[in-house]
C-alpha cells in the first residue's frame, strides 16, 4: 500500500461493515478515526497487504472499543426534548436479517466471526487480535456459524437467543426456501 | 444440510463487509486523510532527524577525541593522530613541542622588542644622536637624521640668527658613530684639512681676479663661463649643497668657512673630497 488513500479505498468496506456487524455507535465516525490514526502512523509501518489488512483491522477493534465506553461515560439526557433532526436518518442496514442474528450472539462469537469472515482475516490474526489462542477462535467460530444458521434458516421463524440450545421442532421441514 | 447452512451464513457476512461507503462519506474522510497525512509526517521525522544529526556530531566527535589519547595501540595511535590531524580535526603536535614553539615565539617577540627599542632611526638601523634636540613650537622631541633635523628648521636670512644655520651646526641627528670617528681624529688630520682648505680658497681668488690657478700648471682649456655659473647662482646652489651636505660631511664644510664672495661650494667641496 503506498498511502492512506489507497488503504481506505481498499479495507474502508470491509472495516464498516465490520463496525456496523459489531452495533458499533456512530460506525461512519469510528472508520473516520481509524483511518486517521492509519495515516497518521502508515510512514512507519512495514509489511504485506495481508499485515496492512492484520494492522487496520486492530486499530479498528480498538477504536470500536473506545468508541463503546464513550459512549457509556456519556450522561443520557433524557429529560431534555429531542432535537429535530437536520439530516435524514441513516439508511437501513445492507442485511437487516443477518445484523440482527448477529446481535443475538455472544460478543465473543459476534466479535470472531465478524473478523474471521466480514474482516476476511485468518483464524491466526483473529486469533492475534482478540487475544485468544487459535482453537479457542476455532471453536467459537464453529458456535456462532451454527446459531446463525438456526436463526436465519428457517424464514419468518423468531430469532433466538445464541448460546441457548434451539426447541426441537415438532417435525423437521423437508424443504426448505432458499436464502436469499 | 448444516453446511448448506453454514455456507450460505458466510457468504451473507462475506457480502457484508464488501458494501461500499457511502460517497459523501468517503468524500469527507478522504479529505480528512489528505490534510492529516503530510503534516503528521513531517512533525514526526523532522525532530528525530535533527535528534540522530545532533547525537551522532557529539558521539563522533567526542568519542573520538577520547579514544585517541593512549588508548589505542601505539602504532594504530599515531596512524589515527596523523589521520585526524590531516583533517585538522586533532592538533597532530605533542605538548613537548608546543612549549619548544612558545617559548621560540616568545623570545623572538623579545628580541624584535630590543632592536625596536634601540632603534631610534626607523628602518636605517642607525644610532644617532638625539639628547636635547627639539624641534618646532612649542618645542617637541626630534627624531631622525640631520638633514631632516636642519630642514625642519626654517630658512629665514633675514634675521640675524638663522636657525637653520644654527641646527646646521648642531650635532642632532648623526650617526653616533661619525661622531666618535670625529672625536678620535688626530691633531694632525685637522691641520692638514685646515691648511687644504686655505689653499682652496686662495686657489677661487686667483681664478676671480684672473690669475692662473696655479703657475707650475697649466690652466684648464675647457673652463668656461658656463661651468662656472655667476656668483649668485653658486651662492644659491653652494647654501642648498651646504645644507644638505653637512649632515653627511660630519661638519666638515661648517658655515663658518663658507665665503661670502660665492666660492663657498668650492671650499665645502674640496674639504669633503
Amino acid at each position: 500500500m503506498a498511502s492512506a488513500g489507497e488503504a481506505y479505498s481498499t479495507l474502508a468496506p470491509a472495516v464498516l461493515g465490520y463496525l456496523r456487524a459489531q452495533r458499533a455507535p456512530e460506525p461512519e465516525d469510528v472508520l473516520g478515526e481509524v483511518f486517521l490514526q492509519v495515516a497518521r502512523d502508515l510512514p512507519r509501518f512495514r509489511g504485506d497487504d495481508d499485515a496492512l489488512r492484520r494492522w487496520v483491522f486492530s486499530i479498528a477493534h480498538n477504536r470500536l472499543l473506545d468508541a463503546r465506553r464513550r459512549v457509556g461515560r456519556r450522561p443520557r439526557l433524557v429529560d431534555r426534548a429531542v432535537p429535530e433532526a437536520t439530516s435524514p436518518p441513516p439508511a437501513d442496514p445492507i442485511d437487516p436479517d443477518l445484523v440482527a442474528a448477529l446481535a443475538t450472539l455472544t460478543p465473543d462469537q459476534r466479535e470472531v466471526v465478524v473478523l474471521r469472515f466480514v474482516a476476511d482475516l485468518p483464524l491466526a490474526d483473529v486469533a492475534r487480535i482478540t487475544s485468544r489462542r487459535t482453537g479457542a477462535v476455532k471453536a467459537l467460530q464453529h458456535r456462532a456459524l451454527e446459531a446463525l444458521g438456526r436463526t436465519l434458516s428457517p424464514p419468518g421463524a423468531p430469532l433466538e437467543p445464541a448460546g441457548e440450545p434451539a426447541p426441537a421442532p415438532a417435525e423437521e421441514p423437508t424443504s426448505r426456501p432458499p436464502v436469499s | 444440510m448444516e453446511t448448506h447452512d453454514q455456507d450460505n451464513v458466510v457468504r451473507r457476512l462475506r457480502s457484508l463487509g464488501n458494501q461500499p461507503v457511502e460517497p459523501h462519506i468517503a468524500d469527507q474522510h478522504a479529505s480528512y486523510l489528505r490534510a492529516a497525512t503530510p503534516v503528521a509526517a513531517r512533525s514526526r521525522m523532522r525532530p528525530l532527524m535533527a535528534g540522530a544529526l545532533l547525537a551522532g556530531a557529539v558521539l563522533g566527535g567526542t568519542g573520538l577525541a577520547a579514544a585517541l589519547p593512549g588508548s589505542l595501540p601505539e602504532q594504530a595511535g599515531s596512524v589515527a593522530k596523523s589521520a585526524l590531524a590531516a583533517v585538522k580535526l586533532v592538533d597532530d603536535e605533542s605538548a613537548a613541542d608546543k612549549v619548544a614553539k612558545a617559548a621560540d615565539k616568545a623570545a623572538k617577540a623579545q628580541a624584535k622588542a630590543a632592536a625596536k627599542a634601540a632603534d631610534t632611526d626607523g628602518p636605517g638601523k642607525v644610532a644617532r644622536f638625539l639628547a636635547g634636540c627639539t624641534t618646532g613650537t612649542p618645542p617637541v622631541a626630534f627624531v631622525g637624521n640631520h638633514g631632516q633635523y636642519v630642514k625642519a628648521h626654517p630658512d629665514d636670512p633675514a634675521t640675524p640668527a638663522n636657525e637653520r644655520q644654527v641646527a646646521a651646526k648642531s650635532d642632532c641627528g648623526k650617526p653616533l658613530g661619525s661622531l666618535a670617528d670625529e672625536a678620535d681624529a688626530t691633531e694632525a688630520e685637522k691641520a692638514a684639512k685646515a691648511t687644504k682648505a686655505k689653499d682652496d680658497a686662495d686657489k677661487a681668488d686667483d681664478t676671480e681676479s684672473g690669475k692662473p690657478a696655479d703657475a707650475g700648471r697649466p690652466a684648464s682649456p675647457g673652463k668656461s663661463e658656463e661651468e662656472h655659473p655667476p656668483a649668485t647662482a653658486v651662492k644659491e646652489q653652494g647654501s642648498e649643497h651646504r645644507s644638505t651636505d653637512n649632515g653627511k660631511s660630519g661638519g666638515a664644510g661648517k658655515a663658518g668657512e663658507h665665503r661670502p664672495d660665492g666660492v663657498g661650494p668650492t671650499t665645502t667641496t674640496t674639504a669633503t673630497g
